[in-house]
């Protein structure tokens, strides 16, 4: 150690002079001093060295210190730069996959319910038989309601006939009644007819007893004897002929009964069936009623649920939109990372008092900020989805 | 004669939901992606009700309210703005510009469509 070396030799010329003279020991005080400086100097040299070689050191150990940081960051700045690229990447992705699907979805929604409107106007339309305008379609109650009125017709014009019928009855009764008066009064002639023949009888046998006187008599007594006959036979033939009228007559009227009868029953029969079947009809239209109302009712369920349906759907808008805001906040993210990866380079120069690099200290504090500010406005809240208000100003 | 509707949204499926809502009560819907586009549209056609969002490219919902009641022809028109934004501070700014009401998203088909009866019948 020079220093040591240095200290010996100083101390022992001081002895030599101190012990020479008084004028020595002023001179050897001032040397001493000179010395002393000398040596003060010396070890103040000895330590700037020192601290310089600290120095040296330090800035080597800060040179590699700042080069890893600058490295590791570097390496965190890509990787995490391709990390929230990708994330946006994905997201882009997520927001499209959303998009086709609802379109998809909502097409397919929207073919859903014009069927089902369409099925409900068909379904109504077939329930109440409903003829479609130029179709020569009759309905089923349009059906049943002509037959019943052709069958009341029917059984109307049947009993205008039996009454008919009885009135032809009554004038065949009439009819037979002349027709015993006719024979009554055949039966009168034929009398008159007996006895005429009786008083020829007894013409001849008086005409007999004049004698010559009474011939023109008798003659005349025969040929009313062969009228009074001819008569006879006349009223026979007229009998028999009035007794065959009356038998066609009766026949007439046995078969008028007969026929009478026949027909009103199965009009009545008839119109009984029709009363049953009008009955019946109503029970049907009553049934069609209540499912056309139950259509109805279903129809006006599927409308609701389309109804919600579009509203949901409105899910895929609500989402692009906070996807977007994702984005937003991942782009703000990346921004930071490039400033950070300033970051070892400007503490190097803002160290040292460089305007330049406390400016960039500066920068990225108000960068925080920014990326704060910018990200702040989130377009859809909580429960964006619950509930839509109106309000007209 | 049938009313006319311009649906302003970038969301394909939301200009179709409206669309569908509308035409079915027997509206004329016209439709734009973004307000440039709805605004040229607006000027093209006559248009008795404007429905719009507002976060959009190009131009937003509040520019274009603003651009529309500049016009003439669109200075009394209904405007309705349609959007998932429901604060305050952005009704007012609705209102400011212009607009004649607000709807926020989701809507109800239901609820759409009597707005739109009251507003131009």
């Amino acid at each position: 150690m020079p220093k040591k070396a240095l200290i010996q030799g100083a101390l022992s010329t001081g002895v030599i002079f101190a012990l020479s003279s008084w004028m020595g020991a002023m001179v050897s005080v001032l040397v001493l001093a000179a010395a002393w400086a000398v040596i003060v100097t010396a070890s103040a040299a000895a330590a700037r060295k020192a601290v310089e070689y600290e120095v040296a050191l330090l800035t080597q150990r800060l040179a590699s210190t700042r080069q890893q940081a600058q490295e590791i960051v570097g390496e965190y700045r890509a990787e995490l730069g391709a990390q929230f690229h990708a994330c946006g990447n994905e997201l882009v992705q997520l927001q499209q996959i959303l998009g086709d699907a609802i379109s998809t979805l909502l097409s397919s929604f929207n073919a859903l319910n014009d069927c089902s409107a369409t099925q409900q106007r068909l379904a109504v339309s077939i329930t109440r038989g409903e003829a479609k305008p130029g179709d020569e379609q009759v309905s089923v109650e349009q059906f049943i309601q002509e037959t019943s009125a052709t069958l009341a017709s029917f059984v109307e014009s049947t009993v205008q006939n039996s009454k008919t019928a009885m009135g032809l009855v009554e004038r065949i009764d009439q009819a037979k009644e002349q027709v015993q008066v006719v024979l009554r009064l055949l039966r009168e002639v034929e009398g008159i007819s007996k006895q005429t023949n009786m008083l020829a009888l007894n013409a001849a046998i008086e005409a007999a007893r004049a004698g010559e006187a009474g011939r023109g008599f008798a003659v005349v007594a025969e040929e009313v004897r062969v009228l009074s006959d001819r008569t006879n036979q006349f009223s026979q033939q007229i009998r028999s002929e009035i007794e065959a009228v009356h038998g066609s007559i009766s026949g007439a009227e046995s078969a008028i009964n007969e026929m009478a009868s026949k027909d009103m029953n199965f009009a009545l029969h008839s119109k009984q069936r029709a009363v049953e079947m009008q009955s019946g009809v109503r029970k049907v239209n009553e049934g069609i009623a209540v499912g056309v109302d139950e259509l109805g009712r279903i129809a006006r369920q599927v409308e609701d649920n389309v109804r919600i349906a579009v509203t949901a759907l409105q899910f895929q808008d609500v989402t692009t939109q906070l996807v977007g805001h994702t984005r937003a906040r991942m782009t703000e993210l990346e921004s930071m990372m490039a400033g950070l990866a300033t970051l070892p380079d400007a503490l190097e120069l803002s160290a040292g008092g460089n305007a330049h690099g406390q400016a960039v200290l500066q920068k990225m504090r108000e960068r925080v900020v920014a990326a704060r500010e910018r990200t702040s406005r989130n377009p859809v809240r909580e429960g964006q989805m619950d509930k839509g208000g109106i309000e007209l100003f | 004669m049938s009313k006319t509707i311009l649906a302003v949204d970038d969301s394909p499926s939301i200009r179709q939901m409206v669309a569908f809502t509308l035409k079915g009560a027997g509206y004329n819907v016209l439709e734009a992606e973004d307000g440039q586009a709805g605004l040229d549209k607006a000027k093209s056609s006559a248009v008795n009700l404007v429905l719009t969002d507002q976060n959009m490219p190009k131009m937003d919902g509040l520019t274009l309210v603003k651009s529309l009641r500049v016009l003439p022809q669109y200075a009394t028109t209904p405007i309705l703005m349609l959007t998932t934004e429901s604060s305050d501070a952005m009704k007012a700014q609705g209102k400011a510009a212009g607009a004649t009401g607000w709807l926020v998203k989701p809507f109800d088909p239901a609820k759409l469509l009597e707005v739109v009866k009251k507003v131009i019948g």
